[in-house]
């Protein structure tokens, strides 16, 4: 009883925690869970050891349902949306910012009960589709790449008064685009043979990347914004039909289970494949089935880990969360129903957490300019890099920051920026990760 | 036709907005040098452009400096004893002495311990056996050697400590003690942990449950050698049948070990044919039966 209090006790302060933590545009929860877990083991007997994995889950399932609040308002996308935000800022201009940060929590948590339904499936057919998908990775992730890149093949009108101009047009995007996938690659390739970062701080060696290919230019771009946030109505319910429901389930379900098993596949780029597998449009359906991809990719991925049998004995670890807690966790599949048990408590505080922190931070919108918020929150960024990785940090921070700044001043998409870790992953799993080291002189 | 595009196109693109437009909020401001409407300068601004190309000239020399900076820099050496839970994922290097080596052929992968005086560390390779033999040959770590490595440090609560090694290139062997020949009978507690050459005739076989006890005879002396099933499941099957009769002459690499307080030897990478060599008694001894 004392045990099931305890984590119980975890699961909250896990929610609580994540839930403020979210609420801080362009700070990630992996960034904040890597420091937590060193703090952890400095102080230890603060967290047992029964409820490390639950407080963390708990967080970050916070995170997945709360952070939809400044992707929505402030526009403050991380990796996993930064494709999908669109349809949220199209919503907040009409005054309906409410209702997509709404309709954003329904899909998390439809996410989480699907989740909690299919787990127990998921523990049984999972080690066998990965024993099958395994030895395939690398094809599968080069497939993701080729495709990631021509669902952009052209954009543009095609309009201009010359051929050169209108080759411009059509062409400007999609060579922004290739430009930042091939220079995020490059980068990959070099941090992950070798980084500037200090041993010391190995554990977040990644984190300088992140912030400056994903926080950084988000910031800037909306620093350099004239647009207002207009009067956001605060509605009683959200504009969603069972079609919508149903389709958004299949679309995000598909879009996080890709994101949650593929590595260095977002929840977006998941939502830019299944988008069109299941080849349905429209801003709702975009909205809620994001909400599902988000958890599935948060949560769903740190569940895998869970799933220990005789094909796949150490599990199948996926995900940032399973990375951090490596070291101090060993995850047995008897420990699953509890962590279904916290995920679907989690998850429905934190829908319930929802509510007041939209209504809470349209009234803080209203009072206070966006751009204070980006302005205390740069600074923050910096600090925290400066703080845990030290002047080489900033500065792989500031080089990622020049690449992840292209798409947003050329207008493509933001996820070429997850090159970074798609291009050597891919690469290292074809077996060129040796000839990659030697072509680049880093081995 | 012309107004017709002219339309679309400023639709297309940023609105093309004269100067007696505001830039900042495009509303009209006349001859004014600061819009009236939303005190933004027109006189002192930066266009957009510029940040593009330091985004583009910025990524690009960025790149560039990083890579002549890591080519340069040295890769830090960590001691096993002081890496803690913060180093995990860390590229780092380590010095030490080769305790063991195990290769698997068929996972094509290896697996080496290191003592670098502070701790044991574990080096690995999956899947990259093949080329780390091609890559190094001779060099190839054995155990007594003394190597440097760079790796990924992967903490990990199911395997400890280890370090990922992605290239060949990334493990120099710093100095190879020269193997010696030592006698059976002149082995003390002096050279506990020694790696030498070692033969002598098998004279007497005491199997246990998890492998076999070798009296072996030269004529200096003595020595009991302890051979484990595990290390027999990776010899071929007539070396196994060989080595626990009576009157086989065995030359094996191998390791001055303690156990119990009593001297005795270790097989030393037995899987390696230049490690092990079992010659057969000339005629057919009996020898008892091995659980």
């Amino acid at each position: 009883m004392t045990e099931y209090l305890t984590i119980l006790t975890f699961c909250l302060a896990g929610t609580l925690s994540g839930a403020i933590i979210s609420l801080i545009p362009s700070l990630h929860i992996y960034n904040t869970a890597g420091i937590a877990l060193i703090l952890w083991t400095h102080i230890e007997g603060v967290i047992p050891y029964t409820a490390v994995a639950p407080f963390f889950l708990s967080l970050v399932v916070a995170y997945a349902f709360l952070n939809t609040i400044p992707m929505t308002l402030i526009g403050a996308p991380d990796e996993s949306a930064s494709v999908t935000i669109l349809p949220g800022i199209k919503y907040l201009t009409l005054g309906r910012g409410f209702e997509a940060t709404l309709a954003g929590g329904i899909g998390s948590l439809i996410g989480i009960l699907f989740l909690s339904v299919a787990m127990p499936l998921i523990y049984v057919a999972m080690p066998f589709i990965h024993k099958i998908l395994a030895p395939h990775m690398h094809a599968i992730l080069m497939a993701v790449i080729v495709y990631m890149l021509m669902s952009e093949w052209p954009k543009g009108e095609g309009l201009g008064r010359t051929t050169w101009e209108r080759f411009r047009q059509a062409w400007r995007n999609v060579f922004a685009g290739l430009v930042t996938f091939g220079l995020a690659g490059i980068l990959g390739l070099i941090v992950t043979s070798r980084t500037l970062v200090s041993p010391d701080a190995g554990f977040q060696n990644i984190m300088p990347v992140f912030i400056g290919l994903f926080a950084i230019p988000g910031a800037i771009e909306k620093l350099l914004s004239r647009e207002t946030i207009p009067p956001q109505h605060i509605s009683s319910s959200v504009e969603l039909t069972r079609g919508d429901i149903g389709w958004s389930t299949l679309q995000g379900v598909i879009a996080g289970g890709m994101a949650a098993y593929l590595p260095a596949v977002t929840a977006g780029i998941g939502g830019i494949l299944a988008g069109h597998a299941v080849a349905r449009r429209g801003d709702r359906l975009f909205i809620v089935s994001g909400g599902i991809a988000k958890v599935l990719y948060y949560v769903g991925a740190f569940l895998l880990l869970y799933c220990v049998t005789p094909l796949t004995p150490m599990g199948i670890g996926r995900g940032g969360l399973s990375i951090i807690l490596k070291p101090v966790l060993q995850p047995l599949p008897r420990e699953l129903p509890m962590m279904i048990g916290a995920i679907l408590l989690s998850g429905c505080i934190s829908f319930l957490l929802l509510i007041p922190s939209t209504r809470l931070t349209i009234r803080l919108l209203s009072r206070v300019h966006y751009h204070v918020l980006y302005w205390a929150t740069l600074p923050l960024l910096v600090v925290l890099v400066v703080f845990i990785t030290g002047w080489a940090g900033l500065a792989l921070m500031l080089i990622a920051s020049c690449i992840g700044m292209i798409p947003v001043f050329f207008h493509s998409r933001r996820s070429n920026c997850m090159a970074v870790l798609l291009v050597p992953i891919a690469l290292n799993m074809a077996g060129y990760g040796d000839t990659i080291l030697r072509l680049l002189g880093l081995d | 036709m012309d107004r017709i595009a002219d339309v679309i196109m400023s639709m297309a693109n940023t609105p093309n907005i004269d100067e007696t437009h505001c830039p900042g909020c495009g509303r009209f401001v006349g001859p004014y040098d600061t819009c009236p409407h939303c005190q933004s300068s027109l006189r002192h601004r930066i266009s957009l452009k510029v940040f593009r190309w330091i985004a583009v000239g910025g990524s690009i020399i960025g790149l560039i400096i990083l890579w002549i900076g890591l080519r340069i820099q040295e890769v830090p050496l960590l001691h096993a004893g002081q890496i803690d839970l913060q180093h995990n994922m860390a590229t780092a290097r380590f010095e030490g002495k080769v305790i063991s080596v195990s290769t698997d052929d068929k996972k094509n992968s290896f697996r080496i311990t290191l003592d670098d005086g502070t701790g044991l560390i574990m080096l690995m390779g999956h899947g990259k056996l093949s080329v780390f033999r091609k890559v190094l040959g001779d060099t190839f770590p054995r155990p007594g050697d003394t190597i440097s490595a760079v790796g990924n440090i992967s903490y990990s609560e199911n395997y400890g400590l280890t370090a990922f090694i992605a290239s060949p290139r990334r493990l120099t062997m710093l100095s190879r003690d020269e193997v010696i020949r030592k006698e059976l009978g002149r082995i003390t507690r002096e050279d506990i942990g020694l790696i030498g050459r070692f033969d002598g005739t098998v004279v007497e076989v005491t199997p246990f449950a998890k492998g076999m006890t070798l009296r072996l005879q030269d004529p200096s002396g003595q020595q009991q050698l302890t051979v484990f099933h595990s290390e027999l499941k990776r010899l071929e099957d007539t070396r196994i049948d060989q080595i626990s009769k009576i009157g086989t002459t065995v030359r094996f690499l191998g390791r001055v070990d303690v156990y119990r307080n009593e001297i005795q030897l270790r097989l030393v990478e037995p899987a390696d044919p230049g490690n092990l060599d079992v010659q057969p008694p000339a005629e057919p001894v009996s020898a008892p039966p091995v659980s």
